[in-house]
């Protein structure tokens, strides 16, 4: 028999057994599903981690863990546990390797959002994804001292505008009971969405991070905080005396080495200095464990769902015997038999295969803005791509294969039977 | 016509008298006491302390080779690396001295690359040169123009 009219029978055949039908096909799609987000979520942080920060060859900071320095002074996840004398920056800066330096001071927030401490060497330096610089959407870099320059979606989420004044929290919580309430801080720019942490920073001068920390000496917000007010506090020396983290570039790519080296064994301050590569590789190394747990899980899920459609021919087949004999009488030979069930489980798989991955992208589509928002993490290529094509072909062929069990068994009756049945 | 890649061992970049250079400067700074002062007074003293030199192996200039070595990836993009050195031991960034300029080679790749892991070895094929610039810096004196790199 022709292909094309195997194929109609295939189908022919599924409708008539449709709630089964659904029901495999539904297994087979959450299967799918299941096994191809993993993997699309596990690409996609990847992704937006890598994009992150690009030309920075040392971060550098207080002594502590290479993982920790890169994920909160890069990534804005987590915290210091101490900070580094101003003293060290500019013996670093002034370094004749060095080429570039951008200083980060954290430790505020604002409606959970993380106050970064910098200067304008943020905005000339920086560079992300490729190679692209932070460009301003509106508005200019801070001069003022309570000037504030906002990420994208902090003013998106804030409804901010340039011109509003906004009041910043003290430490890294989304409600703080403790702000520097007496120092607004007014919206002078605007940047660009980046697709990284950034987007949600809101950036101020170092001197503004001193001066909204007068009378906090204690911890705490003492009386001097208050008798300071926004006007007197400009008169005094704000020149920074600490910072928690800076981003080194260096003239030649070639003396990291060297250079890290100098640094992890500077004798006048702990520091640590790591290469942002070798961070991230130690963290996916960390990571890994877990990752290819959840792989192997979802892949066992994928074989479950192979072994539905395998159930789901078997325990009709007794029932198709009949089926099978008119089948014959119309002039299918014992071999379209066998080749009709197989295409019933390709169909059922391919089927099964693509509704997963419509739920699939529909899912990621809805959930993406929300791990954005709450992880910080904006997933990066969640549409299709080579490996749902891969695992939609693979599960079609593992489908099939599995059907010539049943099949061959149906060729077998076929013979046997001939045109009359005995059920 | 592509010409068969010759497979180096890390001493093969070494110049001869190299290992009797580095025994001199071990012996010199064996009797020095640790330096204790600012950053750039430090590395200095350290440079000292970095055993080895620019010296090269002229002949190995523009030869097809192939060197076995860890990544250490000069950018966050470990998917599509389009430049790292290759070092010869694993942990060239962590408590130990650097190795010398001339047992450390920039590779460049034209196609990126993407590596799985950087405590995994790998073999990297493609053209050596001496490194044009040469400072006393401590940057690397080999450059390759990476062809193939191999997971070991």
């Amino acid at each position: 028999m022709r292909l094309a009219t195997l194929l109609n029978l295939a189908f022919r055949s599924l409708l008539n057994r449709r709630v089964t039908g659904a029901l495999t096909l539904m297994a087979v799609a959450l299967s799918v599903a299941l096994f191809t987000g993993v993997e699309k979520v596990r690409q996609g942080a990847r992704a937006s981690f890598e994009r992150t920060v690009s030309g920075a060859d040392l971060i550098v900071g207080a002594r502590s863990g290479p993982i920790n320095l890169l994920l909160y002074s890069i990534f804005r996840v987590g915290d210091a546990t101490a900070n580094m004398t101003w003293r060290s920056y500019e013996e670093i800066a002034s370094d004749p390797r060095v080429a570039w330096t951008i200083p980060l001071s954290l430790g505020d927030a604002h409606k959970g959002y993380r106050v970064v401490g910098t200067d304008e060497n943020l905005f000339e330096h920086y560079r992300f994804g490729e190679d692209q610089t932070l460009t301003f959407a509106s508005g200019e870099p801070f001069r003022d001292l309570f000037d504030v320059v906002l990420g994208a979606e902090v003013a998106r989420n804030l409804g901010y505008r340039i011109g509003d004044d906004i009041v910043l929290s003290h430490g890294l919580g989304e409600v703080s009971f403790a702000d520097h309430d007496n120092k607004p801080f007014k919206v002078v720019g605007i940047l660009e969405a980046t697709g990284t942490p950034i987007d949600r920073s809101l950036n101020v001068s170092l001197p503004a991070i001193e001066a909204i920390h007068v009378g906090w000496e204690t911890g705490a917000k003492t009386p001097l905080a208050t008798i300071m007010t926004a006007d007197r506090v400009r008169s005094l020396d704000l020149k920074p005396d600490e910072l928690t983290a800076m981003i080194v570039g260096l003239k030649s790519r070639g003396t990291v080495l060297k250079m890290q080296r100098d640094l992890n064994t500077y004798r006048e301050e702990p520091l640590l200095a790591v290469i942002p590569g070798i961070a991230l590789s130690q963290l996916w190394e960390t990571v890994g464990i877990a990752e290819r747990l959840l792989s192997a899980v979802s892949a066992c899920v994928i074989a479950v769902g192979l072994v539905v459609i395998l159930v789901s021919i078997l325990t009709t087949l007794n029932e198709r015997r009949r089926e099978m004999a008119i089948l014959r009488s119309v002039g299918a030979a014992p071999g379209d038999i066998f080749f009709l069930l197989v295409l019933e489980a390709a169909v059922i798989a391919f089927l099964g295969a693509l509704l997963g991955l419509l739920v699939l992208y529909a899912g990621l589509m809805g959930l993406a803005p929300l791990i954005q928002a709450r992880a910080g993490v904006s997933l990066v290529g969640l549409g299709p791509g080579v490996f749902d094509l891969v695992v939609l072909v693979t599960l079609m062929g593992l489908a099939s294969f599995m059907a010539m069990f049943p099949a061959w068994r149906a060729f077998r009756n076929a013979l046997a039977d001939g045109l009359t049945v005995r059920v | 016509m592509a010409e068969t890649p010759a497979s180096l061992e890390w001493a093969a970049l070494l110049p001869p008298g190299e290992a009797a250079e580095i025994a001199r400067q071990q012996a010199i700074t064996l009797s020095r006491a640790a330096p204790h002062g600012s950053l750039a007074d430090d590395a200095r003293a350290m440079s000292e302390l970095q055993f080895g030199t620019f010296n090269t192996v002229r002949s190995l200039h523009g030869r097809r080779v192939r060197l076995k070595g860890y990544i250490v990836p000069l950018d966050v993009r470990l998917t599509h690396l389009e430049a790292f050195l290759l070092v010869p031991f694993f942990g060239a960034c962590l408590h130990a001295p650097p190795p010398p300029p001339n047992q450390t080679v920039f590779v460049r790749a034209r196609k990126p690359v993407k590596i799985d892991s950087v405590y995994r070895p790998v073999e990297s094929q493609g053209i050596l040169r001496i490194a044009r610039q040469s400072s006393e810096m401590g940057a690397s004196a080999y450059e390759l123009d990476l062809e193939t790199l191999k997971r070991l």
